[in-house]
């Protein structure tokens, strides 16, 4: 970060994503922890802070058009506004997938499972470290981290994909609708892991734009969010 | 001979290096300009910006004390080897100074030396101030004299003079200095016209980055007499290479000093 016109305020709105990315990372935890546990009031706590985090987009969506509108920042402060705001946006959507596995983990409700969950705990932590790993590289313009990151979300796709087949199977057993019901439900849980792992690869890749001024400098290697588990 | 009006001419300046009596004002700055195009000389006061224009049009090699070394080809031919008057009719530098009362003087002051028909005169008059945007506002009084401080009307007449002639190259050098936001924009408004018509190369000096951006497709950066860096603007204000272009467009004026003052170090032997 530079001494310019626009250190101050750029300085205010990096804290604010820290915060956001902190909170983002727990409702992350917290709603894998609550389907784990069946802990319904933690699931609860989940749904109840989107909120904050909500909140939080807003206010620092309005601190960076403010400084657009009023500083006119240039250069490296042009690069760091416009990435904040597409970074606010990707933490506000995994935001919302924690709060769709939490919405999850309420409807499964205290029920017994249909199996013990042993991938969907692996896939939520793979997506976490992400999260946290695509942050980190945001904070501290670390292009080897963001590259990183890129390069892990093969393996989340893979494990996603490899739940799909699993799941579909029980769904395609029949006969019991409530095992079959389990199974969409943990599927879609699946699915907003992958989606999270995806908005972290998003963020990783606006770190290559913040130091090089290009997008494609991070994951050169074109390694691009699955669209659905149908196009594999 | 340059090509007549109304062609563009191109500017191409080599290796030019101009040396006063207080020291080095520009280093070694080589830049071009296709024929048709826009280049923003940008940069801070005492960048080299108005030496630049000068030399372009031949008038610095006028003022005593300076030494000139480099080259400066205009549509391709060298501007030594262009007749003064050729030179001052095809390359138009922008002076910002009344010559005369009228607002159809002021204009009409820079074609005497055409010796055209009165009507032909007047046809030309007409259309630089449709041009520039003065035309309903003076058409009713074109004899009569005009408020020299009103300083919008004065800089778009001078620049209305400067057209005239269409010279297929247009020096401004800061022209905006000292106007308001809404009579910059007008300023703006008026050379954005001219450019359409296509008759003139521009090259457009200024302090600001942001009329910079506005103005010009390609930007050069001037910082103590040296090129820093040049590209299209967006490449520019988007991700510079030089710190210091990095620095002048972020207002880092601690960290554009301390690089000027390190860059002088190293280039003293």
């Amino acid at each position: 970060m530079n001494e310019g016109r626009c250190r101050l305020e750029l300085d205010a709105i990096h804290q604010y994503i820290l915060r956001m990315g902190a909170l983002v990372e727990e409702a992350i935890h917290n709603a894998d922890k609550a389907l784990m546990t069946q802990d319904l009031a933690l699931a609860r706590k989940v749904v109840a802070g989107d909120d904050d985090i909500d909140q939080l987009e807003k206010v620092i969506e309005a601190l960076c058009l403010e400084l657009l509108a009023l500083k006119r920042p240039l250069a490296g402060d042009l690069r760091a506004v416009t990435t904040a705001l597409k970074v606010i946006t990707d933490l506000e959507r995994m935001g919302d997938h924690a709060t769709n596995i939490a919405e999850v983990a309420l409807k499964l409700g205290e029920a017994p499972l249909i199996k013990p969950l042993i991938d969907i705990p692996r896939l939520s932590s793979m997506a976490l470290q992400m999260v946290h790993s695509s942050l980190d590289a945001f904070v501290r313009r670390d292009v080897e981290l963001a590259e990183k990151v890129c390069r892990d979300d093969l393996p989340v796709d893979r494990l996603y994909f490899e739940l799909y087949d699993v799941l579909l199977g029980f769904i395609m057993e029949g006969g019991d609708k409530i095992r079959a019901g389990q199974a969409l439900s943990l599927l879609l849980v699946a699915r907003f892991l992958e989606r999270i792992a995806d908005h972290a690869t998003n963020i990783a890749e606006r770190v290559g734009y913040l130091v090089y001024g290009d997008c494609n400098r991070v994951n050169q290697s074109g390694v691009k969010p699955t669209a659905s588990a149908e196009t594999k | 001979m340059l090509t007549p009006p109304p062609q563009p001419l191109s500017l191409e300046i080599k290796e030019l290096t101009v040396r006063c009596r207080d020291g080095i004002r520009v280093k070694n700055v080589s830049l071009s300009v296709t024929a048709g195009g826009t280049l923003a000389l940008m940069g801070p006061v005492n960048s080299g910006k108005s030496e630049i224009l000068w030399a372009a049009n031949g008038l610095l090699a006028e003022v005593p004390g300076m030494s000139i070394t480099g080259q400066v080809l205009i549509d391709g031919i060298d501007n030594h080897n262009i007749s003064v008057k050729e030179l001052r009719h095809r390359v138009g530098l922008l002076i910002p100074v009344s010559l005369s009362r009228t607002p159809y003087s002021e204009v009409a002051v820079s074609l005497r030396s055409l010796s055209s028909p009165a009507q032909e005169v007047a046809a030309k008059v007409e259309w630089a101030l449709r041009l520039v945007g003065l035309w309903k506002e003076v058409r009713d009084r074109l004899h009569q004299p005009y408020n020299h401080a009103d300083p919008t009307l004065l800089r778009l007449l001078c620049l209305a003079r400067t057209i005239a002639r269409q010279p297929g190259l247009l020096l401004l050098d800061d022209p905006t200095r000292g106007l308001d936001s809404i009579s910059r924009a007008r300023f703006e408004d008026a050379v954005v016209r001219i450019l359409a018509e296509g008759f003139a190369t521009i090259i457009w000096g200024t302090r600001e980055p942001d009329q910079a951006g506005r103005v010009a497709g390609q930007i050069a950066f001037l910082y103590n007499g040296e090129l820093v860096e040049s590209g299209s603007a967006r490449c520019l204000f988007e991700f510079p290479r030089d710190p210091r272009t990095e620095s002048f467009l972020t207002g880092d004026y601690r960290r554009l000093y301390a690089l000027a003052g390190s860059e002088k170090r190293r280039s003293q032997p």
